[in-house]
């Protein structure tokens, strides 16, 4: 196992994606219950340290700029960084509130090796806006650990398991107590003791360490070093596609909405790549202040995951719902999707994502997005002697191929009446007949004595007579 | 090739010569209707690849669709869908199978107002998956200049695409290239038609063309037999009640 322990020491700032703090270099801090919880760099250099209080800090620098800490945008945000590791590694962990776990070992050949993953993972956080320190040890522990101490170590590209281990075992004899997951308690015994660093305690013999610390720093100890197995469960990606904006302004008509919506759809399409799927079915909603609002729903025909495709069908289905004259709220859910088989992706020679997606398609997509649901029909053929029963109306584009027996041409219409239209027999004259159709005792069971008629207009019908009298069920168009 | 050449190679161009049969030299590009004499009076020597035909007729039933029935099976390319947009019944898929359409390719559009209609017949020609649309339109809603831009968008995008109207739509002008009257359909399978407007022709009337398949009579002395049989059970019946 190669563990790699990513810590996102300000995380707590970057969630709050304030673009002129990091571009200007502005000072700013995070504070929880009016102390200082973390710092930027120009505050840091300003004499700001972690734990002051509130009003200390502003003494120091009457310009600082100040937010309280928010933990659900914080966790709002390590979703995100989960489905962003995701692109490394399945074995996805969080670790805690600013820490994530990666097992990379099955990964390396991909990448190119550890010191390659090493400047990746980092580049792609920090595209993304996260200063990122990365820990690799061959335990979750350890490498947490490491990436809190920012100290790197020198490693092969493809080291093998007793070169992981003998790499981080040393790295740990030298990482210094303040980097550990101990009470501050703890760490102030262990000081007290003359043990600085993990190599220290490492060499306590455990029944030693146990009967001065417990149980639980001696687990800790032993799970570090990998004497004892440390299960981390990883995280799952999410089965669903739920999420929604808060405008801080909010947009009026439908033309200012296009773009929150275009910016959920960009989301929904990166989620979908990461997972190798496509939208069949979404569902969107639009909510004003108040919590009233609209929600719609968009098909496709194929599994479609670019935005543009997304935004062409929503921008139709739109024309046709009332939406709310202000929005604050936009919402997106992804109800159905389907697998981007090879049957819908390819690439070509330069390696360039083509989408597949048929004129016919495109089209089906458009007219059920304007028109609605139930506007479109398409047909199946079923292997059934009544009338209503030999066919079916279908959604599927590719759907079964005919098996049923065809008739042959002039026995049956070319229009149906559905119902059959009921009629006086002196109406019609009977040229044909009769063809009995008798069948179906085991649903709707049907006694029929079908005739090729002519009505009064001199159209050729196709009429039957049951118990109940004379009907025509078809023209001969 | 001269410039005269290449102006009478241009199917937009007619020779007033050519009139009334005779069709110039580079028409033969049209799809045959399946009616030698029908297929004579069309300057492209059958339906249009790329025209909006008018079909008038006041009832469903009267042998439309068979007249069509050489475009709606023409062999497809990628744009492999027929669309009926707005049928007045619906179409029996087992049928539409025997007549040669792969019911799969086979797609109803039903809108629910006349600018649906519209939209969605444009769309459907435009999107380069269908060489054949056939449309019943609202004929109280519809106005020429509609049908003018489906007559051009049919011709830019290559579809052959029809609008069945009623009979009263005779008099009233109309951008379609190619009208059609149906005037009655006979007993012996005969459909009479009239040419209201072509392409480099005049009006023709009265042109009989033989359906190539109609409803199957198989046994009509049988049917009647029958018929006169039940009668009389009935009467007997009633009489008995009485």
């Amino acid at each position: 196992m190669l563990w790699f322990g990513l810590h996102l020491p300000f995380l707590a700032l970057e969630a709050f994606e304030q673009p002129e703090i990091k571009d200007q270099g502005l000072p700013a801090v995070i504070t929880e219950a009016q102390q200082v919880f973390c710092v930027n760099e120009p505050a840091r250099a300003a004499g700001i340290r972690l734990g002051a209080s509130l009003a200390t800090a502003r003494s120091l620098l009457p310009e600082l700029i100040h937010r309280t800490r928010s933990r659900e945008a914080e966790s709002h945000r390590m979703e995100r960084l989960v489905m962003t590791a995701y692109e490394f590694t399945p074995y996805v962990s969080v670790a805690d509130f600013d820490a994530l776990l990666l097992e990379m070992e099955g990964s390396l050949k991909l990448f190119g090796g550890v010191n390659q993953v090493r400047g990746r993972l980092r580049s792609r956080f920090g595209r993304i806006g996260h200063r990122v320190a990365i820990g690799i040890a061959h335990t979750p522990r350890a490498s947490l650990a490491f990436a809190k101490s920012g100290d790197d170590a020198t490693w092969p590209d493809f080291p093998e398991r007793s070169e992981i281990e003998h790499i981080g075992l040393r790295q740990l004899d030298a990482t210094s107590l303040d980097c550990l997951e101990l009470e501050p308690k703890t760490r102030e015994r262990f000081v007290n003791m003359g043990m600085r660093k993990v190599g220290d305690i490492v060499q306590v013999p455990r029944h030693e360490l146990r009967k001065r610390f417990g149980e639980k720093v001696t687990d800790y100890v032993a799970q570090l070093t990998g004497e004892r197995v440390d299960p981390w469960e990883a995280e799952q990606p999410p089965e669903a596609f739920s999420e929604r904006l808060h405008l801080i302004d909010p947009v009026r008509g439908k033309d200012e909405v296009l773009e929150p919506m275009e910016h959920l759809a960009k989301v929904l399409s990166k989620w979908l790549g990461r997972l190798n799927l496509g939208a069949r079915r979404l569902r969107w909603g639009v909510y004003a202040f108040e919590g009233d609002g609209a929600t719609f729903e968009v098909g496709f025909e194929q599994p479609r995951h670019e935005v543009a495709d997304i935004m062409a069908i929503t921008h139709l289905r739109m024309e046709t719902v009332d939406l709310p004259s202000e929005a604050m709220t936009v919402t997106l859910d992804a109800l159905r999707t389907g697998h981007l088989g090879l049957k819908w992706i390819e690439r070509d020679v330069l390696g360039q994502r083509l989408t597949q997606s048929t004129p016919s398609h495109k089209l089906l997509d458009r007219l059920t997005a304007r028109l609605g649901e139930g506007a479109l029909q398409r047909f199946c053929i079923l292997d059934d002697h009544r009338p209503e029963f030999a066919w079916t109306p279908t959604d599927e584009s590719d759907g079964n191929k005919v098996t049923a027996t065809v008739p042959e041409l002039g026995r049956r219409p070319l229009w149906l009446l559905e119902p059959p239209v009921r009629v006086r027999a002196g109406h019609l004259r009977i040229v044909s007949g009769p063809e009995r159709i008798q069948c179906g005792w085991w649903d709707h069971e049907q006694h029929r004595d079908y005739f090729v008629a002519r009505d009064r207009d001199e159209t050729w019908c196709w009429c039957f007579r049951d118990a109940q009298g004379w009907f025509v069920h078809g023209y001969f168009a | 090739m001269t410039l005269t050449a290449s102006l009478l190679n241009d199917t937009g161009l007619w020779r007033a010569r050519d009139l009334n049969g005779r069709q110039t030299a580079s028409s033969d590009r049209g799809q045959s209707t399946g009616f030698p004499q029908l297929n004579e009076l069309l300057i492209d020597g059958g339906w249009p690849h790329a025209a909006l035909v008018e079909v008038l007729c006041d009832r469903y039933g009267v042998g439309e669709l068979r007249l069509l029935a050489s475009a709606l099976t023409r062999p497809v390319s990628d744009a492999h869908w027929t669309v009926l947009i707005n049928p007045p019944c619906v179409p029996y898929a087992p049928a539409f199978q025997a007549l040669g359409i792969n019911v799969h390719e086979l797609m109803v559009v039903h809108p629910s107002s006349h600018q649906e209609a519209l939209w969605s017949f444009e769309e459907v020609i435009a999107s380069g998956s269908t060489q054949t649309v056939l449309a019943w339109l609202s004929e109280s809603d519809l106005q020429d200049k509609q049908l003018r831009r489906i007559q051009a968008k049919s011709k830019e995008h290559r579809v052959f695409s029809v609008v069945f109207r009623p009979l009263a739509a005779e008099q009233l002008p109309s951008a379609a290239e190619l009208r059609l009257k149906i005037e009655q359909q006979t007993i012996d399978r005969r459909l009479v038609i009239s040419i209201i407007k072509r392409r480099g022709g005049w009006r023709v009337d009265g042109l009989e063309l033989a359906l190539p398949w109609g409803p199957t009579v198989t046994d009509s002395q049988r049917a009647r037999q029958l018929l006169a049989d039940w009668e009389r059970t009935r009467r007997g019946m009633k009489a008995v009640a009485v």
